[in-house]
């Protein structure tokens, strides 16, 4: 599979502070990918450097197959881009605005720019000013989607958004993609918006990738354990480092397998609690892997401090 | 293409009302440059004094609002900052720099050109004449409009650029002031020496700007930028700094005018019969004034020049060198009887006085006998006069003297005679002196009051207009009146229009050997019976002294 982004040891550093480091991952062609991470972790910096917007401190990113420091006009004509805090020409009215970007876009369909101005219910004589925050990321994403770009990237298009507003976007987003087998790369803080959305995630957290794979592999190597046994247990030693998040009540041990494999977690669980007389493996959501790891690595850096 | 007139579209769109405002301002600055509200008062709130206002801050205004629309225009698409909606647009940056050089060209730079056309039209003056002047006037308003660029680029709002312009301005400033604090040498009189000096700073500034814009246009990476404008004012105040001053006066050389070539100012001890010189204004100078004859040869007729300052040394064997300055400016000119161009009297021998700048070095030189040399500085002017009948009261007419365009008008104020003229002549103006007598039954009458400016002034900015306008007013008093007979009032007289147009500054280099200041002072070369009974004065405008018969 062809990889629509993909970068190399990615760093970008502003005087001393250094806002992303060594980033190296792929998003592959076809997929919606979720790039998260709390505040301040570095996704938009990440997104502004592959879009040339920042000029990386070392290492490269890839876009479309062309380095992004060379993003020259016809490929930003295949690339929609919509961020939260995009300052937009408050003077255009939707329908002007519209009006101006087509030119820029050969490839700009009347028809779905129609179809989509209806889908979202836009007033078309409005100023941008005059609209709510919620309507001017519609305005926006209609102005990023109506060439049909290869790639569509998102920076926290739904922060701030009212639920009802933000499904629909979403489902726009997917119906989209689907029809036209695009690529999405969506950034967001907030796991529970896009958990539905996304086949691909990366995590980012102090400008650090924890990981980047697709969904179901990851949802399938996270389990939550409990492990009753018969009289109260301790945590034997070593403890594996990829069980996290260790925590023990009388005789109920619990934790995060990360590497879980049916019979290979049960046969390390069994070998590790000998005593053990019930185990209970349950599938994890989004949310919950990513509040595991977030104070999994709050921890290594309290002991490491 | 296209993409440039799609963007070009937007933008005329978008700022039509500082497009308007600019064009309206345009206008009015033309409109009050032909029709000359200056002395008139609009009181009221009527249209008229309305346009009155405008008209009279369109000077202010303008500058501000071309500003505006320069930096407005950039501003559009900002260059700083990483949140704007273009970045991500797949827009061109070369179509997108030449989109705004063509709107700051359409609605900036040909409004102003045609209002300089239509004025110089207007006012009569021949295109071909004016070319230089236009080609000049153009450039320096290009370079307010790259420097209005500059600081857009740099900027990612109005109010950040006009702060930026402001540091920009102070650094100038400071460090120009610093550099003069340690400049090396004496410091010679400004204006010659400072000509080639800023028109080369401002070339530099000019390319500094340029850098800056197609930089950022080019890479949009505002530190460099700043760092590349600091660079050019960096190399311009060391420009200031270090400029040699052999180069000025090799330039100065270069450029001087074909009537100036051939005069030289030679000082001559055995000069006989040199006009008595007016007594310096300040008599502390004037005590420790020495004085030496000096003789001007090869003036052609009409020309003179003036000696306005001097770089000089006064060397005593066996003591320091110190510097000596021009206590009084001094007038040569071909002789008044040869000419009766001149307002002025004056003549091509002349005492020209020296002295040291403190009390104290006069005391320690007066008695020492030493060599003083150096370079004369002399400004040359060439004197015209026309001969022209005098309007009657509450009449104007309009006359031509030197390149100039003149309307005269008269009233009476309690018996006497008052002309007014309003005269306009190219940017940038270099008419330095101008005087009128009246010539009434064949005597005549000189002025009882003055009051105008030489137009060599200037204006500023001197890029918003292509002429340059000087208003005087001469008061005559009948002669009748002063004498306290009968009065013979003044009728239909013909008027002598004396103008002196600036012919630029040329640079003699000088030598006096035994020269004992305490020797050589006016009493001294009254009591060597060198000086005549006649005296001289020197004003150089709106003169009221008398003229040679």
């Amino acid at each position: 599979m062809n990889s629509v982004i993909s970068t190399a040891h990615l760093t970008k550093k502003f005087l001393s502070s250094e806002a992303i480091h060594d980033l190296n991952f792929e998003v592959p062609e076809a997929s919606i990918f979720g790039y998260l991470g709390p505040n301040g972790a570095g996704k938009t910096t990440t997104i502004k450097t592959i879009m040339n917007i920042f000029v990386a401190s070392a290492g490269s990113a890839t876009v479309l197959g062309l380095d992004s420091r060379r993003l020259s006009p016809a490929r930003l004509q295949q690339i929609g881009y919509v961020s939260e805090n995009q300052e937009m020409p408050g003077w255009m009215s939707v329908d002007y605005y519209l009006d101006y970007c087509r030119a820029f876009y050969p490839d700009w369909d009347p028809a779905l720019c129609d179809s989509l101005l209806r889908q979202f219910d836009l007033p078309r004589k409005q100023k941008l000013k005059q609209l709510s925050r919620g309507m001017r990321m519609k305005a926006a994403l209609v102005s990023a989607i109506a060439y049909r770009p290869q790639l569509l990237v998102l920076d926290e298009p739904f922060s701030g958004l009212d639920p009802l507003v933000r499904d629909e976007l979403i489902e726009g987003i997917l119906a989209i993609s689907a029809d036209h087998r695009w690529t999405v790369f969506v950034s967001s803080h907030d796991l529970a918006e896009i958990e539905n959305l996304v086949t691909h995630v990366a995590y980012l957290d102090h400008g650090h990738l924890e990981f980047s794979e697709e969904l179901a592999s990851l949802q399938a190597r996270f389990r939550e354990v409990e492990v009753t046994c018969a009289s109260p247990a301790q945590l034997p030693a070593p403890w594996p480092q990829a069980w996290l998040k260790p925590e023990t009540s009388s005789a109920v041990i619990r934790f995060v397998a990360t590497d879980y494999a049916e019979d290979r977690t049960s046969q390390q669980v069994k070998a590790m609690f000998p005593a053990c007389r019930d185990l209970s493996i349950q599938p994890m959501s989004l949310r919950s892997i990513f509040v595991t790891l977030a104070k999994a690595r709050r921890r290594v850096e309290s002991t490491e401090a | 293409m296209n993409q440039i007139v799609h963007i070009f579209r937007k933008d005329c769109r978008r700022l039509w009302p500082t497009i308007t405002a600019v064009l309206v301002f345009t206008f009015l600055h033309g409109y009050g440059d032909a029709i000359n509200p200056g002395g008139a008062v609009a009181i009221g709130l009527s249209p008229y004094a309305l346009l009155f206002v405008l008209t009279s801050l369109s000077g202010l205004i303008l500058p501000v609002a071309v500003f505006l629309l320069v930096v407005s225009v950039i501003q559009e698409e900002s260059l700083v900052g990483s949140d704007k909606f273009w970045l991500t647009r797949p827009y061109a940056r070369r179509s997108l720099a030449l989109e705004k050089l063509l709107f700051v060209v359409l609605w900036a730079f040909l409004p102003m050109l045609l209002h300089d056309l239509i004025l110089i039209r207007y006012f009569g003056f021949p295109l071909s004449s004016a070319f230089g002047l236009l080609l000049w006037k153009n450039a320096q308003f290009g370079f307010f409009l790259l420097a209005a660029a500059a600081l857009a680029v740099l900027s990612a709002s109005f109010a950040r650029a006009v702060l930026l312009a402001i540091a920009a301005v102070f650094v100038a400033v400071l460090a120009f002031f610093m550099v003069l604090q340690t400049a090396v040498g004496p410091a010679v009189v400004g204006s010659w020496k400072a000509t080639y000096e800023i028109l080369i700073v401002l070339a530099v500034a000019a390319v500094g700007a340029l850098c800056v814009v197609a930089f950022q246009y080019r890479f949009r990476i505002t530190s460099v930028a700043v760092a590349i404008g600091v660079l050019g004012l960096l190399i311009c105040t060391l420009l200031v700094r270090f400029w040699p001053s052999s180069l000025s006066a090799y330039l100065l050389q270069k450029s001087e005018s074909p009537s100036l070539r051939s005069v030289q100012i030679l000082p001559d001890q055995d000069l006989k019969d040199i006009a008595r010189p007016p007594e310096i204004s300040d008599p502390a100078t004037q005590a420790r004034a020495a004085y030496y004859p000096f003789r001007a040869l090869g003036l052609s007729d009409g020309v003179g020049v003036e000696l306005v300052g001097l770089s000089a040394h006064f060397d005593p064997p066996g003591q320091k060198s110190t510097t000596f300055y021009l206590a009084a400016m001094v007038r040569f000119q071909p002789h008044a009887t040869g000419s009766g161009r001149f307002a002025n009297a004056s003549g091509p021998e002349q005492l020209v006085s020296f002295a040291p700048p403190f009390p104290g070095d006069y005391d320690r030189l007066k008695d020492l006998d030493g060599t003083l040399s150096g370079s004369l500085v002399l400004q040359g002017f060439h004197s015209t006069v026309a001969r022209v009948v005098a309007p009657q009261p509450q009449q104007r007419h309009d006359f031509a003297i030197a390149g100039r365009r003149c309307k005269v008008g008269s009233f009476l104020r309690e018996n006497n005679f008052v002309l007014t003229f309003d005269c306009v002549e190219l940017e940038p103006g270099n008419t330095s002196g101008f005087q009128v007598r009246l010539v009434q039954n064949n005597r005549e009458i000189m002025p009882s009051g003055t009051s105008g400016q030489p137009s060599s002034v200037g204006g500023w900015p001197s890029f918003l207009s292509p002429i340059t306008r000087s208003n005087y007013t001469f008061e005559f008093i009948p002669p009748a009146t002063r004498i306290g007979l009968s009065r013979e009032p003044i009728d239909k007289p013909d008027m002598l229009v004396f103008s002196e147009q600036n012919l630029g500054a040329v640079v003699r280099a000088f030598r006096i050997e035994h020269l004992r200041p305490s020797e050589f002072t006016l009493q001294a070369w009254e009591q060597r019976g060198v000086l005549s009974a006649e005296s001289t004065a020197t004003q150089t405008n709106g003169g009221t002294s008398p003229r040679n018969q």
